[in-house]
């Protein structure tokens, strides 16, 4: 009887973990197997939501990508690796954007990547709050995934065997139904930012609430302007990332991404951190050039970046990413395209070298003169707003309420 | 190797099981012991084998002192030519507190000394030896055994068995050698027994479920309101303290059902540690259902050795007050843990006092005062320093802001007048609604229910408790791993 007692629950279990086991397998939450697709019952990955840096390490080795596009969100939600500005010897391109990644965690997930041995490409977006040295790594990220001794737990326990899967499994039902023409998450690391901000009717409150995040800590727990700092390390992690490309003789190229003026610039500004920003620019400009490695600069006051705030906008969801419109100028001047370099304003997109850096942040405080001057009000706004958050005011939910 | 681990339940449990009863039927039981203590040591060495010597060491530095001491005890005549057993005794204690002073109390000391000094001596950084704190007490009590002429047998297999068994290695309990070397001995222990393996099974998928959904459940809320603890508003206050007492038992009492439970599939009864320490009516009560092995082993190696109760009205105050703060450090070297004991050192004192004075009080006040204020000392326990412990109980205590749930501001709205806010009431922890009403449900469940040894005691071969039991397993297996989750941008 008391043998039989224990039998059961043995041959119980093991029928239970089969059959859940089976269902999050056909229902694959993460993208992770992709072997049955139906709209209405899994299109929308719910699963891979919060656990990007999760299903992206699984993702970036099964998808073998030639070319890696290593950034942040604003890369994930803004650049397309199908986009026709990527020549054919580039592809497959795999959209490796991370939302608010750390250089630290550049280098980790690169040398993860490369475990991998046919990438021959990689661009990485930078963002200056990539290198906040307040906060090196990302609290969330958990090291395991990249460690192959994990990698039976991460491949299939994970997403097949656990309460996690069987409810994101759940979720992606539930969205996917309700949502029928939602589909957010690709396979080739790709989130469309219209699918992001599905059912996004106020650009303005988007906006304000993204200012808000970036000046605010408190808000956010990670760190942004308002608790900013810049030593060796960083920039240390920072050649290091160049040194493993050249090591494993691949191209890279590097741009600084374009965030809206008002976040990239009076965010800036208004945290203080104005001259740390135009000293960061040195720095990765002298060590780029050192190493060889070509950089761009796309951030500033340029006609991208200070397109007025009001619903719909055409380059941006918010102050932080830009549309896919953006991110196609991007690689057209990158990849230097012939067929469409002539689509990208000229202001959009300087080569940064030591001899032409001076001149160009000159350029960039001249043209923010003029932004200023002709958007007086509305930065004097901005401003105030900036200086609430900063002094640790609980943004109001009914200043974002009824943004989607 | 954790319990909680799925190379534990798949592979290390049914492996080693399986091998020691096969050996055991062939009727190779010094083989058998030899294989469990290999398992033991393969237990303990699974994350990093570079402690393994150290341990090694420790067992056989004390086996030999214990071993000595006993010898003068089985041939008296050489009493008066060798060496004093007291001194053996005092040298081997000495020697085992030496060691777990270098290896958790070194960095302490150094902060302390060059704070109090002006020194400035680096800290070492040394990395905490896994259970050391453990086997350090377990066979401390083994030596005091010895002097005390409780040690029967002198036999090094049977010793490394007694301080290796996994089950117990790594969070107790802290066992004594008597209890513990019959149990291996008895040969109807040797063969596989249907009940205690059932018994076992049960018990183990009660103890995995409470640590690894109901604690971890806990766990997220108070992680969350720790590190925000400037922020906390009235309720995220009291739902991080609660959340956290409910976690850290939830935890470690689970912990304990399992140590038990895979300790009893070998049929080895190992002594209970938690008795439902929240019903507690007074703090003394607690301390005989919390953690209990530990409050054995300072009561019987710390408090009588002081003198205990013997000594004078003033002494055993002194006495008691000093176990408890010994065993505040022991938890841990950080100042925190002193606070801690001395918190409840000083309670102590006081119930002792008003018990002196004959005096009763009603059930329910008893409770209620027992709980709040294991609940708050819980604070000083978890914060990282004093300032964080400050800032929980200042929110506690309404000093921060009052934010009522939103849906109850069109009601109550009259009530923004007197600085009460409505909003996200416990979105700095991340919690909602549901939060609350767990919370009221762990407090019912601490309470209310059976403890997990009341049950095992319960426990028969019924469809009942199977279908429990499967229930618990499989959620807990299920639970066993979490995919790190980024809680922000979610939309």
């Amino acid at each position: 009887m008391y043998k039989k007692f224990y039998l059961n629950i043995f041959i119980l279990a093991l029928i239970s973990f089969v059959l859940i086991g089976s269902f999050n397998f056909i229902i694959d939450p993460y993208g992770l197997f992709r072997n049955f697709e139906k709209v209405g019952i899994n299109q929308q990955k719910e699963g891979v939501r919060n656990k990007i840096r999760y299903v992206k390490s699984i993702q970036v080795l099964t998808q073998n990508p030639k070319t890696l596009i290593i950034a942040s969100s604003r890369v994930h939600d803004g650049v397309n690796p199908e986009s026709a500005m990527i020549p054919k010897t580039y592809k497959p391109v795999y959209n490796y954007g991370i939302p608010m990644i750390r250089i630290k965690e550049v280098k980790l997930f690169l040398l993860h990547a490369l475990k991998s041995h046919n990438v021959k490409n990689v661009i990485i977006g930078l963002d200056f709050f990539m290198f906040n040295s307040k906060e090196k790594l990302n609290h969330e990220l958990d090291p395991k995934i990249f460690d192959n001794k994990f990698q039976m737990l991460n491949l299939y326990i994970k997403p097949l065997i656990s309460a996690t899967a069987l409810n994101d499994s759940i979720q992606t039902i539930k969205i996917s139904h309700a949502y029928k023409d939602r589909k957010e998450f690709f396979a080739n690391g790709y989130r469309p930012g219209s699918q992001v901000n599905f059912g996004l009717k106020n650009y303005e409150k988007l906006h304000n609430y993204m200012n808000w995040t970036f000046l605010s800590s408190r808000q956010t727990e990670t760190l942004y302007y308002e608790n900013y700092g810049l030593d060796e390390e960083v920039f240390s992690d920072f050649k290091e990332v160049i040194a493993i490309c050249k090591k494993n003789h691949i191209n890279l190229i590097l741009y600084i991404s374009p965030a809206h003026a008002n976040l990239d610039g009076e965010g800036i500004v208004v945290s203080k951190n104005f001259a740390l920003f135009e000293e960061w620019k040195r720095k990765i400009t002298k060590i780029s050039d050192d190493m060889k490695i070509p950089l761009w600069d796309f951030s500033g006051y340029n006609s991208i970046t200070t397109e007025a705030v009001k619903t719909p906008m055409k380059n941006y969801w918010d102050s932080s990413h830009f549309t896919e419109k953006i991110g196609d100028l991007i690689l057209a001047k990158i990849l230097n395209n012939k067929d469409y370099i002539s689509t990208v304003p000229i202001s959009f997109g300087v080569k940064l070298t030591p001899e032409t850096i001076e001149s160009h942040l000159h350029q960039i405080k001249l043209d923010r003169q003029l932004y200023l001057k002709s958007n007086f009000h509305e930065i004097n706004d901005l401003h105030s707003m900036y200086i609430k958050a900063l002094n640790g005011a609980k943004q109001d939910p009914k200043e974002i309420e009824g943004m989607f | 190797m954790l319990f909680n681990s799925y190379e534990f339940i798949f592979f290390f449990l049914p492996i080693t099981f399986g091998i020691y009863f096969w050996l055991n039927k062939k009727r190779l039981t010094q083989a058998s012991k030899a294989w469990m203590v290999f398992a033991s040591l393969f237990f303990y060495s699974w994350w990093n084998i570079i402690y393994l010597p150290l341990i090694l060491g420790s067992i056989l530095f004390n086996f030999s002192v214990g071993s000595a001491i006993s010898r003068i005890y089985s041939t008296p005549t050489t009493i008066k030519k060798g060496i004093p057993p007291k001194t053996i005794l005092a040298v081997g204690i000495i020697s085992n507190i030496l060691l777990l002073g270098y290896f958790k109390y070194m960095d302490f000391f150094i902060t302390n000394a060059n704070t109090l000094a002006g020194t400035h001596w680096d800290l070492m950084h040394i990395v905490l030896p896994l259970g050391i704190s453990f086997f350090t007490f377990t066979q401390i009590a083994y030596l005091v055994d010895a002097y005390r002429g409780e040690v029967k047998e002198m036999d090094y297999l049977n010793y490394t068995l007694f301080v290796t068994f996994f089950p117990h290695l790594l969070a107790g309990p802290i066992l004594h050698h008597k209890e513990m070397m019959p149990q291996f001995d008895a040969l109807r222990n040797k063969v596989i027994n249907h009940k205690n393996l059932s018994a076992g099974v049960f018990l183990f998928s009660i103890g995995l479920f409470k640590k690894v959904v109901i604690a971890d459940t806990f766990a997220q809320w108070a992680n969350a309101g720790f590190e925000t603890t400037q922020a906390l508003n009235f309720f995220e206050a009291w739902a991080t303290s609660l959340s956290y007492t409910f976690q850290l038992y939830f935890d470690f009492s689970g912990y304990t059902d399992m140590a038990l439970a895979v300790a009893l599939m070998f049929n080895i009864k190992l002594p209970i540690n938690f008795n439902s320490p929240y019903k507690a009516l007074n703090i003394q009560d607690f301390w005989r259902r919390w953690h209990i092995t530990l409050s054995r082993f300072l009561r019987d190696y710390i408090y009588i050795p002081l003198g205990g109760n013997r000594t004078g009205e003033f002494r055993t105050y002194a006495n008691l007050f000093t176990v408890f703060l010994i065993g505040g450090l022991w938890h841990g070297a950080s100042w925190m843990f002193v606070i801690w004991g001395a918190m409840h050192g000083i309670a102590i004192v006081l119930h002792r006092a008003w018990q002196q004075m004959g005096k009763k009080m009603n059930t329910f006040l008893a409770w209620f005062i027992t709980f709040n204020f294991i609940n708050i000392t819980w604070i000083f326990f978890r914060a990282k320093d004093w300032t964080q412990a400050n800032n929980v109980i200042s929110g506690m205590i309404g000093k921060h802001e009052i934010t009522l749930p939103n849906f109850l501001a069109h009601k109550l709205l009259f009530l923004s007048n007197f600085g009460i806010s409505f909003g996200g009431f416990l979105s700095n922890i991340n919690g909602d609604i549901l939060t609350l009403v767990i919370i009221i449900l762990g407090l019912g469940g601490v309470l209310v229910f059976k403890n997990s040894m009341q049950l095992t005691k319960q426990f028969k071969p019924t469809l009942y408790f199977q279908l429990w039991t499967s229930l618990a397993l499989v959620y807990g297996i299920l639970s066993l791993t979490k995919i790190s989750e980024f809680l922000y941008f979610n939309f």
